[in-house]
């Protein structure tokens, strides 16, 4: 439940695009392709058709007589579509399944016709021939290391002619029929208005299910399935998980031969022949991956409802012989090759379809170059004092604490601290492991960083670094999981002590941040982090790349820009319009990046690059963007106009009071953050290799310390305190009364 | 759809695609920076300097209104001042001949006098280049009768070619070949000459019986002015290929609406050097990082020059890459084997490059 007091506002209408545009279907399509649970549905889906295609030709099967054959071949040939799928996740095939049933049919019905023998002592014996059958397969395969395609169909061979042998042995003694209850039940009979076979199938595959799904065992056959060289480096006993997955096999086909024997009483020596590719067929339409790794019991069983819908309609249509097999083996042929391609190629669908730019009509430029613009060139930045030349690599943002010392970011995942009387002496601080962007002193001294790929990560004093926020609730839906903050990239700290930050997209991680540049679909969020309960809530949704943020100096709103729409909004969090979001300024000629408050009582904001009016042409057109990220290289796309960047102070009412340029174009690109602090101004960078000192003129610096949190009342550490904690020196930071 | 079917033909024809591929810069054209290390001569702004000629011991150079000598202490000494923009100069005996737009083939003498050789219509504008044959005659390169010599942009997103080779003999022209893509250079040839047409990054060999014969295609740059050398010529490349314009030209509505609103100079078409850098398109490769622009990134401006032998193989050639100052060479000259001079007008340079073959 939020404990946010007002509703998040949607800024989507902001981007002018109509309301069909919050559904992008090939991106739909992209995210459903990428959900794990896609990997069975499509086959399961396609059976399914292929079911509805055979009852659509063949109506009469839906009879009652032969709902009541369909369902008895369903449950035969489901023990052996169970058998198949524990081998097939295991990484194995067998193909000995018909055969085994077979041979156990042909052995339970000699020995309780030619032998006289108890049912349950038949039961027994029929189940423990299953189980030897199946370890010759496992003991050949799983310990000798023989091909389990090869292995399986030799003792298919062997067991076809081991029924050859019985029967022509025992067959003249077998068919003398002897009346058994439980022997009639098992063949013929129901149990609670379901037939027996039904009542024993239902469970069993229910226990399969958990067991390949919830347990263990089932984990690990899942494992040695996947990769068997990952699964023994993790400690899976992988020759023993692969024996006893076809000794499983070789069980249930015990239990399904004996059925088979009670049901028909036959004697032949072709029973149970022609299964095998039933079985096959079965699980492959139920999606389960020759592959090995993937597949469930549950699909596995639908496929062998298919099946015996198929060859109960074969039946129906009064079709040759032979026609069955013929029709499995090319909807086995199709699925087998939809098993390769599928999987294979979902995630390059998947890929494709997730970046759908969009057609973005954007308001007039303003040309900057103009003589009489107040955008006009100058030279404020150029001799900005370099800090950290041959250290620094892509600080996005910078702070500066009480001493003096300037905290920056680095792309490879460190936070710089620098110091001494010329910053001359740099250390990392701390190592976040993702993309530090933004970062903000709290008045006891721990530094908060917005990191790229992780979220919000509080460092303390001594540079331990705590993920203090990574995901925030789901939005409702939503195919595509939002949860997770993919690009933190600007924060501040509120009167309050809750921390706002922005997150430039729910869907494109800050490693990837140019696509988003190119997307330029409005998903990204304005996220208030309560430190009080770890609650994490949405604040601003659906706004274009949102960056900068920067909490108000009367502490009743936070200022927050949008990359994308080059424009600044103020969301009110406390006072009478509480929860509004109103316009500050908009329509800038650049695309806005970090903002902070200055000393004079207004705001400085960079720009990460300038519109260009190519730029602004090509964002109009979607369509041309997508096929340039499609056939042109990375390096070919069109983006804004990053190598030439400036800085601006805006006041409260969003009118712009000073422009400060690098004229030189060659020491501040893509300026993406400024702090004011002791009278300087440091300039950040996302790809430049320093941070830039500037000392701002006397009359442009106010009495205000942008290092303040404006009307503090978070928590009860007086900011008198906050230079010992920084320093560490005093240890945890005083508690005023 | 017919971009679809386009792509399907093409697959069954590769021969038939309009724009092939860009090719890399490998062999001969393997990229280095000869040219931003290369003597300069003199300077100039920006974007006005045109050709450069050997005449007499002296290199000329035209630049805007002005023909002008190249002194030894690196100063510009004026020859002749024109009615018009000069463009290609070329020596002819005791004077040199340069193509003034709007007005003409204009011969000047060593002391800057001017006589008109032709005002006939067909050479009044859009020379782009100019060779004299043995005999006296002059052959010009007329760039397009539909765009003028400043809009090779324009005659760019258009495909045009409706441009010519011309023979001027006694002040009067005669088309030798016409419908070229914005032939750009000619220069004498065994039996003939050599003829560059930019928009389709061709050299061909054109015999005197006016049979075309393919040297060089699908080059990686639009090639300009050729000098003859030794065995073999010098190419100015003024503009390089770039693969988003390659693509945008296929794109009728995005050319359409870049036209009509936006400045020629800040198109998303190759030009001779940045003009504007903060309004001007910017590809994704172009970034400053970490202080640096990366040299193999993708260009809109780019210098090149090359040398070709008969057989059309490229034999050695002079970069200024996406990094480098030297861009946008238009004009090419030599007086010896061992060096080559060039009018840089994307960065207002004349260089002196040493090369080891003529």
């Amino acid at each position: 439940m939020s404990k946010l007091p007002f509703k998040t506002v949607d800024a989507f209408s902001l981007t002018g695009l109509p309301w069909r545009e919050r559904f992008v279907v090939p991106r739909t399509i992209s995210d459903l392709a990428g959900k794990s649970w896609m990997e069975g549905a499509v086959p399961v889906l396609l059976s399914l058709l292929l079911a509805s295609l055979v009852l659509i030709t063949t109506p009469e099967i839906t009879g009652a007589g032969d709902r009541s054959l369909i369902l008895r071949q369903f449950a035969e040939l489901g023990f052996l579509a169970l058998a198949l799928t524990i081998v097939m996740v295991g990484g194995g095939i067998d193909l000995s399944v018909g055969s085994i049933t077979g041979l156990s049919a042909m052995a339970s019905i000699i020995l309780f016709r030619a032998f006289g023998l108890p049912v349950p002592l038949v039961i027994l014996v029929a189940l423990l021939l299953g189980v030897v059958l199946g370890s010759i397969n496992g003991f050949l395969i799983a310990i000798v290391k023989t091909r389990p395609f090869i292995t399986t169909l030799v003792t298919l061979l062997a067991f076809r002619a081991m029924i050859s042998v019985l029967q022509s042995r025992y067959a003249a003694d077998a068919v003398m029929p002897r009346d058994d209850d439980l022997w009639l039940i098992i063949g013929q009979g129901n149990v609670a208005g379901f037939q027996t076979s039904l009542v024993m199938f239902l469970p069993l595959l229910l226990f399969t299910h958990l067991f390949l799904t919830r347990s263990r065992w089932g984990w690990w056959v899942t494992a040695v399935g996947s990769d068997r060289r990952s699964a023994r480096r993790n400690g899976v006993p992988t020759r023993k998980v692969a024996f006893l997955t076809y000794v499983a096999s070789g069980l249930l086909c015990g239990l399904a031969g004996l059925i088979l024997a009670a049901r028909q009483g036959s004697t032949s020596d072709t029973v149970a022949s022609g299964y095998e590719i039933a079985a096959v067929t079965a699980v492959v339409l139920g999606g389960v991956s020759l592959k090995g790794g993937r597949g469930s019991a549950m699909r596995a069983a639908i496929g062998a409802l298919v099946v015996a819908l198929i060859a109960q309609a074969v039946i129906r249509n009064q079709a040759p012989s032979g026609t069955s097999t013929s029709i499995l083996a090319a909807v086995l042929i199709c699925f087998a090759v939809l098993d390769a391609k599928w999987n294979k190629n979902r995630t390059k669908v998947t890929e494709k379809l997730s970046m759908v730019p969009a057609s973005m009509r954007v308001g007039p430029l303003e040309d900057v170059t103009s003589e009489d613009s107040k955008w006009r060139v100058n030279f404020a930045l150029s001799d900005a004092t370099p800090i950290g030349v041959g250290q620094i690599e892509g600080a996005e943002d910078c702070v500066v604490d009480d001493e003096g010392r300037l905290y920056c970011g680095d792309r490879r995942g460190w936070v710089w601290r620098f110091s001494g009387d010329d910053l001359e002496h740099g250390e990392i601080f701390a190592r976040t492991g993702g993309f530090p962007l933004g970062h903000a002193l709290h008045p006891d001294g721990r530094l908060f960083v917005a990191v790229g790929g992780i979220g919000l990560c509080e460092v303390s004093t001594d540079g331990e670094v705590e993920v203090v926020a990574n995901q925030t609730r789901k939005s409702r839906f939503q195919i595509f999981d939002d949860s997770a903050i993919r690009f933190a990239d600007d924060l501040d700290i509120a009167p309050d002590g809750t921390i706002y930050f922005t997150d430039a997209s729910s869907r494109i991680d800050a490693a990837e941040m140019f696509n988003s540049v190119i997307e330029y679909r409005p998903s990204g969020r304005v996220f208030r982090y309560d430190p009080s309960d770890g609650s994490v809530d949405t604040v601003i949704k659906n706004y274009l790349l949102a960056n900068g943020l920067c909490t108000s100096h009367d502490g009743q709103s936070i200022l927050v820009a949008s990359t994308g729409l080059f424009r600044v909004d103020r969301l009110w969090i406390s006072g009478p319009r509480q929860g509004e979001l109103e316009t500050v300024v908009e329509g800038l000629p650049g695309m806005p990046d970090n903002i902070n408050r200055s000393s004079d009582g207004h705001y400085w904001m960079s720009y990460v690059g300038m519109r260009t009016p190519s730029w602004d042409l090509l964002l109009r057109h979607g369509d041309v963007r997508r096929r340039m990220t499609k056939e042109l290289p990375k390096d070919d796309w069109l983006n804004p106009q990053f190598n030439v960047s400036c800085i601006m102070k805006f006041t409260d009412d969003g009118r712009i009071i000073d422009v400060l340029w690098d004229g030189t174009f060659e020491r501040h690109p893509m300026v993406t953050s400024m702090s004011e602090r002791h009278g300087h101004l440091w300039i950040g960078g996302i790809e430049n290799n320093r941070i830039g000192r500037v000392r701002l003129p006397e009359e442009k610096v106010g009495s205000i310390d942008p290092g303040d949190i404006p009307a503090w009342t978070g928590t009860s550490a007086a900011t008198r305190t906050r230079t010992e904690a920084v320093t560490g020196t005093a240890g945890a930071p005083e508690v005023a009364p | 759809m017919s971009r679809r079917l386009e792509g399907v033909l093409d697959w069954i024809s590769p021969g038939r695609v309009l724009r092939p591929s860009i090719p890399p810069l490998e062999g001969g054209l393997r990229p280095n920076e000869r040219l931003d290390e290369a003597r300069v001569l003199a300077t100039a702004e920006p974007f006005e300097l045109e050709d450069v000629a050997h005449h007499q011991g002296k290199t000329v150079v035209s630049r805007r209104q002005d023909l002008l000598t190249v002194r030894e202490d690196g100063l510009l000494e004026s020859l002749a001042k024109l009615p018009g923009r000069c463009g290609p100069v070329a020596s002819l005996g005791d004077l040199l001949v340069v193509a003034v737009d709007g007005h003409g083939l204009i011969a000047v003498d060593d002391a800057g006098a001017q006589s008109v050789v032709s005002s006939a219509s067909l050479v009044r504008q859009g020379i782009t280049d100019l060779c004299v044959e043995p005999e006296g005659t002059i052959l010009a390169t007329v760039c397009s009768s539909t765009w003028s010599l400043n809009r090779w942009s324009d005659a760019l997103l258009d495909g045009d070619c409706t441009g010519a080779v011309v023979r001027v003999h006694d002040g009067q022209p005669e088309v030798l070949v016409e419908g070229l893509a914005w032939p750009a250079g000619v220069a004498l040839a065994d039996g003939g000459f050599i003829v560059t047409e930019s928009l389709t990054t061709r050299i061909e060999i054109v015999d005197g019986t006016g049979r075309r014969e393919r040297l060089l295609a699908n080059l990686p740059a639009n090639p300009g002015r050729v000098h003859g050398s030794g065995r073999g010529w010098w190419v100015a490349a003024p503009y390089p290929r770039n693969r988003l314009t390659e693509l945008l030209l296929t794109e009728p509505d995005v050319i359409a609406e870049m036209r009509e609103e936006i400045d020629p100079e800040l198109w998303m078409v190759p030009r001779l050097g940045s003009r504007q850098i903060i309004r001007e398109p910017l590809q994704h490769g172009q970034r400053r990082v970490l202080g640096k622009i990366r040299p193999w990134a993708p260009a809109w401006s780019y210098g090149l020059a090359f040398h070709i032998d008969q057989r059309g193989q490229v034999t050695d050639s002079l970069h200024s890459r996406t990094d480098g100052t030297t861009h946008g060479v238009t004009g090419v000259s030599s007086s010896d084997d061992a060096t080559v001079v060039l009018a840089v007008a994307g960065s207002g340079k004349v260089v002196e490059v040493e090369v080891n073959h003529g």
